[in-house]
């Protein structure tokens, strides 16, 4: 969580640095009175960091990745469920009566 | 359903429970969750839960399932007192509650008092009588009677009207197989098969009932079965590669004197045999000559 | 201009303030009185019998591949054969669900039981606040907006001066009235938020007639071709074991 977490607040800091910088630039453009046509470089590469970072941290932070393989080990069947609204009670235990005689205290 | 992590999730706790390392709650309720049956453990760390107070008011609301889950067990484990005080606090906390009623009806069965369970369950009916698990409680009343053709007939009645039920299926699947009735039985897996096609255990029970039923056709089907169940399990059923190895002799021995060409590709079998071996000298050695000889005879007959 | 427009603080104390009380009061006194009303209501078994069909059309529908195509022709025709097929439904039986309702005086004392409990209290609370309130501007939202948002801001005002940003008392109603829902479910409970646009929706979808699923499953049941899976399995099961073998 801890790392992962960091990682993702990096990257949205630097996805915000990134916006402020090409509002900076617009700014400049217009003080200089040029046409926007794209932003510079090192914006750029920033944008592209800021959103890997973001994409592993958001890929690591919410929680693992679950297996879908049917004969994975959280997904494979080992045994049903005891069918338990058709239990019955005629079995053994009558007969072996079982040790616990523990008492439900009121 | 059981998985693997869940199954040992569930010994790890139990084990941890019985040596006295606490997490008896988390015990209970994963044997709750997992429908498993554990009357003995659960009677004796419910109880010990229940029995203490500062415990008991620590679960707040969850103490009433957890006096239904401890009612239930003392029943399977005939100790009838402790079920029956404990219904009388649910009964105290929750008058004219139906599901206190359905569990003083269990306590009847318990006692083997049918009529007056039938009784019971058929007042019950009267108010609603759509509750499921009242209508399978009687078929549970036929078949602890051992009055199985009753016990089938109640239960094709419910079936009429909840067709979707795959529980009920499969009880009725398990006592076709036990009346040796195995088309009927077939058409009931083939139902549970149709409703979660992703669980090995059902096919494999499938096979099982085809290969009992005999005949080419059948064993070819009963080996795709088995073949099936391998897949989803990724080859870690002992019981379907045996059935592989089976059904294969099986049919070869069949179609011996015929003088139809072999479709089948005798691959499978030798696989499952290699995959059987592997498997047993890993986990029992001891018992490898045994397999051996064993998958020998098939071969050879 | 609407830049130096000052609210007096006795707006907020007696205006803004009390009606949004009032709104949260309301809605849980609904809640209560429609719980008192709610009558439980026993489920009719032939729609029961029919949703466990629906259900056990659609498993066959999807799990179709997994047997084999004799089983799967037998069931279809069990399900879809014209005569007494479970998904048949004859057409003079097909009654729809107004006439139902007509004839079953409990089902149209429902709907109007929680008509009642959804109507009354609100036409009400609105000719409260019509009365005392009306004309107010109430409450100043912290950031611009545009015009778009003026019929939903500042109902009751026929300003087109005023910035957009002033919310008028009957519109401050409205958003009490949809928007408090978060706060019900904090204080009611997940599933007792008393949802009126879902309520809403459910008015609308009343007409829901279950002989159209069923006939609606028929069909997709009639068209689907048996690709039976299994004899991929058997390719299958032997790549699987290679690996393990291996």
């Amino acid at each position: 969580m801890g790392l992962g977490f960091i990682v993702g607040v990096l990257g949205v800091s630097i996805l915000a640095h990134a916006a402020y910088s090409t509002v900076q630039f617009r700014g400049l453009l217009k003080i200089m009175e040029e046409e926007f046509s794209n932003p510079p470089m090192n914006v750029v590469i920033e944008l592209l960091l800021g959103l890997v970072l973001c994409m592993w941290a958001a890929l690591i932070v919410p929680g693992k990745f679950l297996s879908i393989h049917p004969d994975s080990d959280e997904n494979r069947m080992v045994s049903l469920p005891g069918n338990l609204d058709f239990m019955i009670f005629n079995h053994r235990a009558k007969v072996f009566r079982s040790e616990i005689d523990m008492k439900l205290k009121l | 359903m059981v998985t693997k992590t869940e199954e040992t999730q569930l010994n790890r706790l139990e084990n941890q429970v019985d040596n006295g390392g606490g997490g008896a709650w988390e015990y209970l309720c994963l044997v709750k969750k997992l429908k498993v049956r554990r009357p003995d453990k659960v009677l004796r760390h419910g109880l010990s839960i229940l029995n203490d107070p500062k415990k008991r008011s620590a679960l707040g609301p969850d103490v009433w399932t957890l006096y239904e889950q401890v009612s239930i067990a003392a029943m399977d484990c005939q100790c009838l007192d402790v079920a029956k005080d404990c219904i009388k606090v649910l009964q105290k906390q929750f008058p004219e509650s139906k599901r206190v009623g359905r569990l003083e009806g269990i306590l009847l069965e318990a006692k083997g008092l049918w009529a007056e369970a039938e009784k019971a369950y058929s007042s019950l009916l009267e108010d609603n009588p759509l509750d499921p698990v009242l209508h399978k409680r009687r078929v549970a009343i036929a078949k602890a009677q051992g009055n199985f053709p009753t016990a089938i007939e109640w239960l094709n009645k419910y079936l009429e009207t909840f067709m979707a039920d795959h529980d009920a299926w499969r009880e009725l699947a398990e006592i076709y197989v036990s009346l040796q009735m195995y088309k009927q039985a077939a058409f009931c897996y083939e139902e549970l098969i149709l409703s979660q096609p992703t669980v090995p255990l059902y096919h494999l029970a499938y096979a099982d009932v085809l290969y009992t039923l005999g005949g080419v056709e059948n064993i070819l089907l009963a080996k795709k079965y088995y073949a099936s169940a391998i897949d989803l399990t990724g080859g870690k059923n002992t019981k379907a590669l045996f059935g592989i190895c089976l059904c294969s002799s099986a049919i070869a021995q069949l179609t011996k004197g015929r003088n139809k060409e072999d479709k089948e590709s005798p691959e499978l079998q030798s696989l499952a045999a290699a995959a059987l071996e592997k498997d047993y000298k890993q986990r029992a050695p001891a018992k490898l000559l045994l397999l051996t000889s064993a998958l020998k005879s098939l071969k050879t007959s | 201009m609407a830049e130096d427009l000052v609210l007096d603080t006795a707006i907020r104390d007696w205006v803004l303030i009390p009606l949004s009380v009032v709104m949260v009061l309301i809605g849980i006194l609904r809640y209560f009185v429609s719980k008192l009303m709610r009558s439980s209501q026993v489920p009719d078994p032939k729609i029961v019998k029919e949703g466990q069909v629906i259900v056990r059309a659609r498993n066959l529908r999807a799990g179709a591949n997994f047997i084999a195509p004799k089983s799967f022709r037998a069931r279809r025709v069990y399900f879809c054969n014209e005569e007494n097929g479970l998904l048949h439904m004859p057409k003079g039986q097909a009654q729809n669900a107004q006439a139902q309702m007509f004839s079953d005086p409990n089902m149209a004392m429902d709907m109007m039981k929680k008509n009642l409990s959804m109507i009354i209290p609100q036409t009400l609370t609105f000719a409260w606040v019509n009365f005392f309130f009306s004309g107010f501007v109430a409450a100043k939202i912290p950031f611009p907006l545009t015009q778009r948002f003026r019929s939903m801001l500042q109902n009751g005002i026929d300003l087109s001066t005023v910035d957009v940003s002033y919310v008028s008392s009957r519109s401050w109603y409205f958003l009490n009235l949809f928007g408090l829902r978060g706060l019900f479910s904090l204080i009611l409970g997940e599933e007792n938020a008393t949802d009126d646009t879902q309520r809403m929706m459910q008015m609308s979808g009343f007409g829901f007639d279950p002989s159209k699923s069923l006939g609606a499953e028929k069909d997709s049941l009639d068209i689907i071709q048996h690709e039976w899976a299994l004899p991929k399995f058997e390719q299958r099961a032997e790549t699987v074991l290679k690996d393990l073998v291996r």
